[in-house]
């Protein structure tokens, strides 16, 4: 397995988060400006769950997160880009804000279900699964059971580590591995029958 | 995702027997092919849920908010916002006498300095010594420690020149207070100026303020 190529951008994210700690005016209002995504991540994530939230009251969630990410900032360590970083706070956050409401954090896929929002999505999405906006996410989630699906839209999407992604299911983390797994293995038998099927194909094109 | 790699490969070094190595490197590789294929379809996903919205509600007032956060090094509420016309007139002041300062003391000999004089963020208020004091000792302060931050206490001759070496240097204090040792207060001048610096828990300085005593008994 080889290591990923580093993205230089994120040592650019890095170069610039050492800035602001050091208070140059520049890198701060930069960074400042940067952080206009977590509103937005938050507004949208608000959409697709049905609105749980007023406005003032995702203005406020914005804010909270905002100074969230202020609070963690010398934690950040360039390991993937900024934008990607605060996603992972963003989506806690907004957990965690549900959490507050009295709301069933590890049922978030229930409030979605309850109050669907029509959005530009794949069409090809499993019954029961909240369809991502992305097409080929949701045809690969669609291979997986609602669960399954869950952990791995929390991993690889949001970021998150498998004791948060515990945390926000309400489950064990060793429940959370065996989901999680369980869905890679699917998707590695999908990958292996589709490339099986295309090596088929071409063999039979050519002759 | 590399914790999740690692997580990977203790599963598959605990589940499949020493013998099937090969299997093994196969397997891993499969799933490294899975994993990258979902690490950019979430990457994808992200960044078309951003787009998504192309605006949010209260977006430029919590923006102003992180902005001056970061101006004060230190996270603030809404309802606490920065008194920026104080902090100005702060920051004027302290460029007027710290130029005044430096042009006095290149130029000609130092005036003598008015015991009290505070120059300084408003956040923070000295409370001892200031001004003509008994003793230079117990040195208290008011205001905000910045969470997992830490005060620290430095002290000249009134009369050094700006730059000049600290005759003392606290340790990192977590309380708005610092009791000096006597025989190090033996050994100052009977002027001095004393500056409060505010560190955040990265060590960035958020803050300062400087205050000059007297000594009256010496």
């Amino acid at each position: 397995m080889n290591p990923p190529p580093s993205d230089p951008r994120h040592s650019e994210d890095k170069a610039l988060v050492m800035d602001v700690l050091e208070g140059q005016p520049a890198a701060r209002r930069a960074f400042v400006e940067r952080m206009r995504v977590v509103g937005r991540l938050l507004t949208a994530r608000n959409r697709r769950m049905g609105q749980p939230f007023q406005d003032s009251e995702l203005a406020d969630l914005t804010q909270e997160t905002l100074l969230q990410v202020w609070r963690k900032l010398s934690t950040y360590r360039g390991e993937a880009s900024l934008e990607t970083w605060v996603y992972r706070f963003s989506s806690l956050e907004f957990a965690s804000a549900l959490r507050r409401r009295g709301r069933q954090p590890q049922r978030i896929e229930d409030v979605e279900a309850a109050e669907p929002v029509q959005v530009e999505r794949g069409d090809e999405v499993a019954e029961g699964i909240d369809p991502p906006f992305d097409q080929q996410l949701g045809q690969l989630l669609r291979h997986l059971s609602r669960r399954e699906a869950e952990v791995v839209r929390l991993v690889h999407v949001d970021t998150l580590g498998l004791r948060e992604v515990a945390e926000r299911l309400g489950i064990s983390v060793s429940s959370v591995k065996t989901h999680y797994y369980r869905g890679l293995d699917k998707l590695r038998q999908v990958l292996e029958s589709r490339s099986s099927k295309e090596r088929s194909s071409g063999e039979g094109g050519g002759q | 995702m590399s914790e999740h790699a690692r997580e990977l490969a203790r599963r598959l070094a605990r589940d499949l027997p020493d013998d099937e190595a090969h299997e093994a490197a196969r397997e891993l590789a499969v799933f490294d092919d899975v994993t990258r294929l979902l690490d950019e379809a979430g990457a994808r996903e992200r960044e078309l849920e951003r787009r998504s919205a192309e605006s949010a509600p209260g977006e430029d007032e919590a923006l102003d908010v992180l902005a001056q956060a970061l101006a004060d090094s230190v996270p603030r509420p809404r309802a606490s916002r920065w008194p920026r016309v104080a902090l100005a007139a702060a920051a004027l002041a302290a460029l007027v006498f710290f130029s005044r300062e430096l042009i006095t003391n290149s130029e000609a000999p130092a005036e003598p300095v008015p015991a009290g004089l505070y120059v300084g963020s408003s956040d923070y208020e000295a409370l001892q010594p200031i001004g003509l004091v008994d003793e230079l000792a117990r040195f208290r302060w008011a205001g905000p420690l910045p969470p997992n931050g830490f005060f620290q206490v430095a002290v000249w001759d009134a009369d050094a020149s700006p730059g000049a070496e600290p005759l003392a240097l606290s340790e990192e204090l977590g309380e708005p207070a610092w009791d000096p040792v006597e025989d190090q207060v033996a050994a100052w001048p009977a002027k001095i100026r004393w500056q409060v610096r505010v560190y955040a828990w990265s060590r960035t300085q958020v803050d300062e303020f400087t205050v000059f005593a007297e000594r009256a008994s010496r």
